[in-house]
This record gives C-alpha cells, structure tokens and sequence, in this order.
C-alpha cells in the first residue's frame, strides 16, 4: 500500500531583513497508514518548521522553495489556501501544537470550543457537534460530565487532551503533535502518550509525533527521524535507529540522553552548538561538530542514502562505507 | 536603534529646532517680550499680510541733532538764514535722555538781532507711500533762552499732499525763558482733544492727516517779536511717527509688543517648565515605586493609598485653587505640576519593580550576600531607568499643556509672556479674528508636545522590543 | 568521598499564606495557606550530590531555596556544619552565605540583563568587599571563567547574557556561584531550560567542579534521567514531604514507595527495549492546598487501605538506608500483611 504521506525534496525558507532562514533543506520522509513518525531534533532544527509546512500554516514570511508533500499521491502544496482549509486542514491533517494547553480561550466553556472547531468545518447542528465533542471527550479519558468546565477548572494533562479531542474533531487521518508532553509531569506525560497511542490504534490514525525528547520518541513511536539544521540527519524504524544509529549526530544525541532504568555511565557530549541558519556551513552542515568531519564533508552536502530498508542516512562517512556504496 | 525610528527622529528633529529657536532667542529678535512695547500700533498685522499697510516711519531722519548736518535735511524759511543755526559741540555725549534735549546738539533759532517781528520755520518733506495710517505723534523738547524784552511762540505743523497745512500744536505766546519743556498732553492723534481740535471729530484718526499717499511735510515755525531784547529757542528730540500698521513677522499684541518675540521666548519657558516639571514628577514617582515596589508590606500600602487619594484630586481644579493661594509665579507652578503628576508613573514604576523582584538575578544577588540597598542600587535603578526615561519623555508634554492651561485662565505668572499666556491675551482682548496671534501659540504647544511624544514612543520602541513590529 | 554531614535539615516547614496585605496580619495564622514543604528531614554528607526529585507542586524547588534562607522557613530548623543556620542574625547569615551558593534553572533570567559578564561574575566580590583592587577582582573573575571552560576569559567579561547561548550563560551562572569558593551548591534544575546535547556537557562540568573544587551539591530536578545521572542519594518528594530517599540506584531500580513505583512506571527512556507500562495511578497531583488527610497520596493510590486514611505515614526504613514513607512496610514488617499479594511484585 503507499504511503499516506510522502514528503519529497522539501526547502523552506524564512525570509527576515537580515537575510533567508534556511530552516527546512531537502527534507524527505514517508509515513505510511497507522504508523506513528517520530520527528526529532534539537531547537532550531527545523521540525516544528516541517510541521506547519505540511499544513501550510507558515508566517507571511515563510516561502516554500522547492519539493512536494504527497497526501494520498496529491501534492498538497500546490493547492490554494482556500482548498486547503476546505479539505485538508483538520479534515485530513490535524495538529496539536506546543503549549497546546495555553491555545485554549480562558472565556469559552471547553465544550463550546470543541463545538466551534467541529462547525467551523463541517456542516452539521450545534446538537450533533455537541454530541460529537462529547463523545471525542470520552475518547480521550475526559469525563463527559466536565466537558462544561472552563479551561482553567482542568488540569495541564486534561487540557492538553481536550486540545488532542479537538484535533481529532473532524476524522482526520494524520495527525501532528508537536512536543505534546514537555510541559508535563511524569505521570501525566505517559497518561496522555497512553491515550495518543490508544486513539492511533483504534482509529487507525497515522502520527507524527515531533519533540526534542528521545526518550518519548522511544516509547511512542514506530520510526523515526533526526533533524539537525534544517537537514534530516537520519530515518530509521525506531528499533534500528536506536540499536544501531549510523549518523555521528544521532549516534551524539542518543549517546547524550541519560536513563532512568538500567546503569549509570559517563555521557558524552557533543561539541558545539548548532549553527546559525541565516549562514550555515557549507558542504554537510554538522561537520564543524563531527568526529569525523573529512575534506569532503565541508564541501558536498551528503546526500541521503538507503543503508537498510527503510533506513535512510545522510553522511559521507557512511556513504563511502563499503558496506553501504 | 534610535536612529531606526522615523517617529524618534521626527521627535528629536522638532524638539532641536525649538531648543535651538530658544537659545538662539536674543538673536533671532533684538526685543524683550514683556519689556519693549509699543513696537507699532496696537494689534498691528504682520508685515507680510498686506504691502499696502502702512508701516512705522520716521520723517526725521536725525531727531536729536547730533551734528551740523543735521540741518540739511531741512528747508529753511527765515528772513535771514543765519537765524537758524546749529548749536552744540560735535563729540559732546550731551544731556543724557530724558524727556527733554539730549545729544550733543540741538537746533537753534535767534530773533532779529535787529529788533521786531522775525517768524522762522523749517521743513521737513518727505514722502507717504502707504495706506492712510491710524496714528501720527510728535514729539519736541524747546527750549527758550529771553533777555530783555522779547515774546515768542512756537508751532508744530503738518502740510498735507494737497497743500493744506494743519497746526498740531503751538505754545502759545509767551514772555520769558523756560526751561526744557516738551507738550503737554503730547502731540499725539490718539489724543481725543487733538482730534477734536482739528477735525471737529472724536473718530478721526491720523488717517484724515495722511489721506493719500504723496508728499507731506513736518514744519517747525517760530515766531519772535523783541523790543529790545534776544529770544532763543532751542528745539531738540523733535522726533515725528507715522505709527505702522503692519510691523514684524507676527505683528504686536494689546501693548505693542513683537509678537514673533514672544512666541520665541515662549519656546525657552515651555521647555524650561516641561522638563523641570516632569524631572520633578519623575523623580518623585521613581522614589515612590521603588520603595513601594521594594520594601513592601506597610510602606507599600501607605504610598499606594496616598498615591490614590492624590489621583482622585482632580488636577487642574487644585492647581487653580493652589496658584490663586499662593499667588502666581513660574516656579510654584513648575513644583505643582511636578507634585500633582508623579502619581501615574509610581504606578508603573512599582509594577515594574514587583516583577523585577521576583526575577532570578534579584533572587541570586541576595543569595550572594546582597543587601536591600546593594539590590535597589545594581539590579532594580538599571532596569527600571528605561520606563524612567520614557515616562520622562512622555510626561513633558501634559506639563507644557497644564502650564499653557493655567496662563490661559490668567493663573500664570503675568508677567511672563508664556504660549499661554499668549493665548490668554487673545481671549482676553478679543482678538480671536487675528489669526497669526491666535494661531501660532496654539500650534507651537501642539507640536513642542508632539516632538515629547515621539521621542517617547521611540523610547518605548526600543525598550519594549515586543511592542516593535517584526 | 562522603564524609560527615555537611547540610542537615530537621522538621523544615514552608508554607505561604493565600491572603496577603494590610488585613493579613489580623487574621489568624491558620489561614488557608499553600503548604509548599510540610516537614521534611534529611542529611546531606560532605562530598555528595544529594538529588530531591517530584513532579511540579511537590516543593522541591521551595525546599532549596528555604533551605539557603532565601526564603524563611516557617517552622523547622537547619543545620550547616553544626551551625544552625535558621538561628542566625542577618549579618551573620550574610557571612554564611559564602559558603552556600545557588544555580538557579533559567539562565536567561538569573542574569541582569544590563550587566556584563564581568559585573554578573564580580559582584560577590563586591558584595563581601573580597579583592582589593581592579585587576585583583579581574583575575579572580578571569579564573571562575576558565573553570566553567569560557576560555579565553577576555572574550567574555565585556559581553552582554543576550549574546551568549543558553549554556554559556548557565556556565557564567556557575561561575558567578562558584567565584566565592562555597562549599554547598543548590542547583535548582540547572539544565531543564537547555537544549539536549548542551545538557550533557554542564551537567559533566558539574560533576568535574565537584570533585575538583570538593564541593557537595543539593541537585533538584524533576526529570529522573537526569537524578540518577548526578545522585548519590535521592529523596523523592511529593506534596510537600519526602516520600522516600536512599541511594539512587537502588531507589529508582527497586522502588518501595507507591507513588515512585508508578513515576518508574511511567518515565520513558531512550530504549526501545524497555516497553512502556501500565501505570498503576490515576488523577493528576493536587495543588498543595487541600491536602488530603492521613497519607497525602491515598486519593491515587492502589494499594490504600484503612489506615492510610486516617494516619499519615512516617518514612520507615525497608532497608539500611533506604526507607518510604508507606505503611504497607509497617504492616509487611509486623506480619500483618504477605508480600507476594501485590500486583507490583
């Protein structure tokens, strides 16, 4: 079956007065039907920038370059604004986007807003919305009882899965979180990645789950991309990437991220911080960082290979392996 | 980043040139605006508002006879020329001025050494180009030195274009010496006698003297008759004026007085009083929120409550009972203001430092040792000066305007020309029609304050980066 | 090395009056209040890094700061090398506070913005009149620069925080901390608000400081990870009171309390081997306001029984050195109750 979402060749870039942001550089990924993408990577890597390009929800500033994001075989960028919000926003892709918890209007009852966000897409009575919101509500562990409170009456993890109810309002069939659990405690994190893993089951929802948190990542996801400055480092199913990371800054980031459970071991750290994407560096953009950074590498930006199935790595060191030429 | 602000910059362009109008005052105009009046005739029109107008002249060109060539520019009529003769010392500083002869010299005019009638006169024709004027004096200081028997008598006339000759003033014969004397009341057309006297008319004016242009003539006519005797008279300051209608950029106000000039030495007292006044208000406001902001608990609920209680006077009210009391002057008015306006910017200042407060860097320098005093002084005046000096900016205008409001009423100080007082005055004389005196104060604060604004906003701009559009 | 106890913290009590201004005071004393730390105990021994970890509103960050007296304490007593510090004046708790220093966790907002490096890091100097002149200061400062690794000094010490990144600026805070040579260091999520891969490397600098410097930290944070990372011991805290401590490894590998149990359950981890579990709570922490009678947790937990309602739980030791606050120990303990009958086990 093909993917429900492929995403090919995609440049974007912010236009400031100091000159392009290149945050998005030839980013390729697919996400097939029911699969939970994780989207991973560092502030300023550029996956929120990914995100809200899929939904073409950019800023005045933002202009795509280049590249297609193929929703069922149709390239949904060339699509006008009004098409989009008609048939693609919320209907075939949803978002739940950072600090979701602090998008919801503090004068509105929560009911009312999910009603909104049904009607404003769909043509259907206050009742059947109302009823709608109610059982979206249950989905997510709320108890209809409370749907009537206002934001404030609910706690983060509450809010946080009104926002995911909300998203869900209109079926779609993917879904976007952005770093859905940073705010949250412990527990309530791992409540509402519960519910989100719950939901993509039963409704058979494709995710995409962005965060800088691996270990959320870990747990939750099927596969997985990196990011690093705009570029995708590597895209792996979660088990290889994890067991086996093959690029030098997903091997850096995973090396990096300490454990609760199993034994203490010194981390390594990786040298550094990232660039400046007005003026990145030329040829691959993490080797003033790398290891192993050779010649070649600050001169030619590496391009993305198949190392294994299904696993895609981006770095000259690896493409000149033998194993992997 | 200022220099990125077109507002700023507007702002400071505006308030550099009036701060530069202000210092450069004395240079721009040689008058003192409360001081030096009757510039021209009262409520004269500006020089440019129409050519026609008559403006101020002087047909004598050397009034105190400051030399032996004074004399040439006058006609003679005498019997015998040498009757009328200079006299005085060339180089002599003279009688300083007073209402009588001063200068170095003074014009002499002698009887017939020979006895009899002798009648003498000078003239002085000059030509009239303007619109017949309002208002025409003269003034003479004589002075008449007898012996023996002799009687004299002195005449000031005019001879109009068509020929006529009307007699403005004349002593009277008289016997004997006198001292210097000038006319009493003086030659002036303002002077309803005069009018009466000469054109049967209380509302004429000295446009019946000047009815068309052409040329007119000043005449100084002395008649002697002796018997045996000398008479000298001695006529000095003879000094004649056709009164302007027109006079300056801005024309004169109810005395005489430049307009323009005072509009430029207005300039130097708005800014004088906004900035004292707000540098009052700001720093008493600056005081209050830090110790309320600061300290807290008590002190802070007593300057909070008192901060209130003065917000709820309504100001311009208080300030008219205040200045009515304690009488008007510029600097009660400068501490009023200042006293009534730091009210609003404690406010801010005290937010500022409550949120300020609960700042990590507060809270690290008192986990160093840091003491009340060491924290207000380092860590809570840096980052409240930025509002300071905005709220600075942005305080001066409303002092400017509550300083023109109180001269307006008559509250300011009256003896200081101020915008507002300007205003006041053409109100107060109903002079509402002139528009070049009822306008330009009125625009001046406008802008003065405008400028204030802008440099504030710009200030704002800078210091608030959220408020800046990307 | 762990030495004799450095910190020690007896019935430490915080609690924040909801209702503040002029009427306060005329109210009685046992208003609602936020009971941010209700009495807790524990000793940090010379030359360890003790970790206290909660999830937000358990009052771990109150906790260091009253403990440092930045905050005062509403009831309890603590102690610094036999030294109580709750007794002691202003001024000679000004002396003291050489000895303790504090990182706090945003390091864009524990810098004064409008101050240079060099001010920020000097300013303890100043403070406690240490270094007599300029250059002096200058090289006192230089040097705490080179120990967080911002070499060469000079290109700092005239910078301003806005242009340095978010773990420069953390380092300028550990070095502000440090310069005063202290020999207790409360780091209050120091790396929370830092980007993953930076994390690491302030985190490792810590560890270096420590055994470099001797110094012995008090390390909150609420990311398990990380505890574990830097600890030797940790308490855990919830509602305001420690629910269990002991050695980290042992804590966190082998819970005893219910309430770790179910944090253990939940926090996710960097490996796909390990799968999520079925966390055995529900509901979310309360506030610290309406806390609930008997054992503080016994609304979430799944194991509550009669006595949990009624009487709150001392920590009882399980074993040496490592003890929960739980009756269900007592009641293991005493024979009342079989192990073996719980889900967990």
């Amino acid at each position: 079956m093909p993917p429900i979402l492929e995403v090919r060749d995609l440049t974007m870039y912010y236009t400031t007065m100091k000159g392009y942001i290149k945050a998005v550089e030839d980013v390729n990924f697919t996400l097939e039907k029911g699969e939970a993408l994780g989207l991973a990577g560092e502030s300023g890597c550029g996956k929120t920038s990914v995100a809200l390009t899929l939904l073409k929800l950019l800023p005045y500033n933002a202009k795509i370059q280049s590249g297609e994001v193929l929703l069922d075989g149709k390239n949904i960028l060339t699509l006008s604004d009004d098409e989009i919000r008609k048939t693609v926003r919320w209907k075939r892709i949803s978002m739940v986007p950072q600090a979701a918890m602090n998008a919801l209007n503090p004068v509105f009852k929560i009911s009312e807003q999910i009603v909104e966000a049904i009607t404003s897409h769909e043509q259907v009575s206050e009742r059947e919305a109302r009823d709608k919101a109610l059982e979206l509500l249950k989905k997510v562990g709320i108890d209809p009882s409370r749907a009537d409170h206002y934001p404030h009456e609910f706690s983060g993890g509450m809010k946080q899965r009104a926002m995911i109810a909300m998203a869900l309002a209109c079926n779609p069939e993917i879904i976007i979180a952005d770093e859905p659990t940073t705010a949250l405690d412990v527990i309530v994190q791992a409540q509402v990645l519960r519910v989100m893993k719950k939901l993509q089951k039963d409704l058979g929802l494709s995710m995409i789950l962005i965060s800088h948190d691996l270990s959320v990542i870990a747990q939750t996801c099927d596969k997985s991309i990196i990011m690093y400055a705009g570029n995708l480092a590597e895209d792996a199913s979660n088990w290889e990437l994890f067991t086996h990371p093959l690029h030098p800054y997903a091997l850096g980031l995973i090396g990096a991220f300490p454990s609760a459970k199993g034994e203490r071991k010194r981390l390594e750290s990786i040298k550094g911080s990232p660039p400046n994407l007005l003026d990145p560096p030329p040829g691959c953009r993490f080797h003033p960082r790398c290891p192993y950074a050779k010649e070649v590498c600050k001169i030619e930006v590496p391009s993305l290979i198949e190392t294994h199935k299904a696993h895609h790595v981006s770095c000259h060191m690896v493409n000149s392996h033998p194993k992997y030429v | 980043m200022y220099s990125r602000s077109r507002m700023g910059i507007a702002g400071l362009a505006i308030l550099l040139i009036f701060a530069g109008i202000a210092s450069a005052a004395p240079y721009l105009t040689p008058y003192d605006p409360q001081l030096t009046m009757q510039l021209a005739s009262f409520r004269a029109k500006p020089e440019w508002l129409d050519p026609s107008l008559p403006r101020n002249m002087y047909p004598i060109s050397d009034p105190t006879f400051a030399s032996s060539n004074s004399l040439q520019e006058w006609t003679r009529v005498a019997p015998n020329p040498s009757l009328v003769s200079w006299s005085g010392k060339e180089g002599y500083p003279g009688i300083p001025e007073v209402d009588t002869g001063s200068g170095p010299g003074s014009i002499e005019i002698s009887s017939n050494p020979t006895g009899g009638n002798s009648t003498v006169s000078i003239e002085k024709t000059f030509a009239y180009t303007y619109d017949p004027p309002r208002r025409f004096s003269i003034h003479i200081a004589y002075k008449v030195i007898v012996e023996g028997n002799a009687r004299w008598n002195i005449q000031v006339q005019a001879k109009r274009a068509d020929g006529t000759v009307l007699t403005l003033w004349e002593s009277r014969e008289q016997t004997g010496s006198i001292d210097w004397s000038v006319p009493s009341p003086p030659i002036d057309t303002n002077d309803v006698v005069l009018r009466l006297r000469l054109f049967k008319d209380v509302l004429a004016d000295a446009s019946r003297l000047f009815p068309v242009q052409g040329d007119y003539s000043v005449i100084l006519r002395v008649s002697t008759m002796t018997e045996g005797g000398t008479a000298r008279v001695y006529v000095d300051d003879f000094k004649a004026r056709i009164w302007g209608e027109a006079f300056g950029h801005l024309g004169t106000d109810n005395y005489g007085r430049d307009i323009f000039t005072q509009l430029i030495y207005g300039s130097r007292i708005s800014i004088v009083i906004g900035t004292f006044s707000a540098i009052i208000a700001v720093v008493l406001g600056l005081i209050v929120g830090l110790a309320a902001g600061y300290i807290g608990g008590w002190v802070d609920e007593f300057l909070m409550r008192t901060n209130d209680i003065l917000l709820t006077i309504p100001g311009l009210p208080f300030l008219i009972v205040l200045t009515a009391v304690l009488g008007p002057s510029i600097w009660s008015v400068i501490v009023l203001i200042g006293l009534l306006g730091w009210m609003g910017i404690a406010r801010l200042i005290r937010s500022q430092v409550l949120s300020l407060r609960t700042k990590a860097f507060v809270e690290a320098s008192r986990a160093s040792g840091g003491g009340t005093r060491h924290i207000i002084r380092k860590h809570l005046i840096p980052n409240v000066m930025t509002m300071a000096y905005t709220q600075l900016a942005l305080t001066v205008p409303g002092a400017i305007v509550t300083e023109a409001a109180l001269s307006f009423l008559g509250l300011g100080d009256p003896f200081l020309q101020t915008w507002g007082k300007m205003l006041h005055d053409v109100q107060y004389y109903g002079a509402v029609a002139e528009w070049w005196w009822a306008a330009p104060p009125g625009i001046c604060i406008a802008l003065l304050s405008m400028a204030f604004v802008f440099i504030g906003y710009a200030l704002d701009d800078i210091f608030n980066p959220k408020l800046r559009k990307r | 090395m762990r030495g004799q106890e450095l910190v020690k913290v007896v019935d430490l009590y915080k609690y924040f009056p909801i209702h503040t201004g002029l009427l306060a005071g005329l109210r009685s004393r046992d208003g609602p209040s936020v009971k941010a730390v209700d009495g807790i105990t524990f000793s940090i021994r010379q030359g360890e890094i003790f970790g206290i970890v909660g999830e937000s509103g358990c009052g771990k960050t109150t906790t260091g700061r009253t403990i440092i007296r930045l905050l005062e304490p509403t009831k309890g007593k603590v102690y610094f090398e036999d030294v109580e510090l709750t007794a002691l004046n202003k001024d000679e708790l000004k002396k003291y506070r050489r000895e303790m220093q504090i990182i706090f966790q945003d390091p864009f907002e524990s810098l004064n913005p409008k101050m240079t490096i060099y001010d920020l890091v000097v300013e303890p100097l100043d403070i406690h009149g240490i270094g007599q002149s300029d250059s002096e200061k200058r090289k006192l400062v230089s040097t705490a620069l080179e120990e967080v690794q911002l070499a060469p000094p000079e290109e700092f010490l005239f910078r301003y925080p806005h242009e340095l990144s978010g773990g420069q600026r953390q380092r300028v805070a550990i070095a502000r901390a440090l310069i005063l040579k202290p020999k207790f260091v409360v780091a209050d999520e120091p790396v929370s608000m830092l980007d993953v891969s930076i994390r690491t490397e302030v985190l490792n600098l810590m560890l270096d400081l420590k055994t470099k410097l001797g110094l012995t930290y008090l390390f909150i944070t609420h990311d398990l990870a990380i505890a574990k990372y830097m600890s030797n011991d940790i308490g855990v805290m919830y509602l305001g009171k420690i629910v269990e401590y002991g050695d980290v490894s042992e804590v966190l590998d082998d819970p005893d309390h219910p309430y770790t149990q179910a944090l253990m359950y939940a926090v996710p981890v960097p490996d796909v081997r390990i799968k999520p579990g079925v966390i055995p709570i529900t509901g979310e922490t309360p506030q610290p306001i309406n806390i609930p009678k008997g054992c503080r947790f016994n609304p979430r937990c799944p194991y509550a029984f009669e006595r949990c309602f009624k009487e709150e739980p001392q920590l009882f030791q399980v074993q040496p050195g490592h003890g929960a606050a739980c009756f269900l120990y007592e009641e293991f303990h005493s024979g009342r109750l079989e192990r073996g009958k719980m889900p967990m086990d």
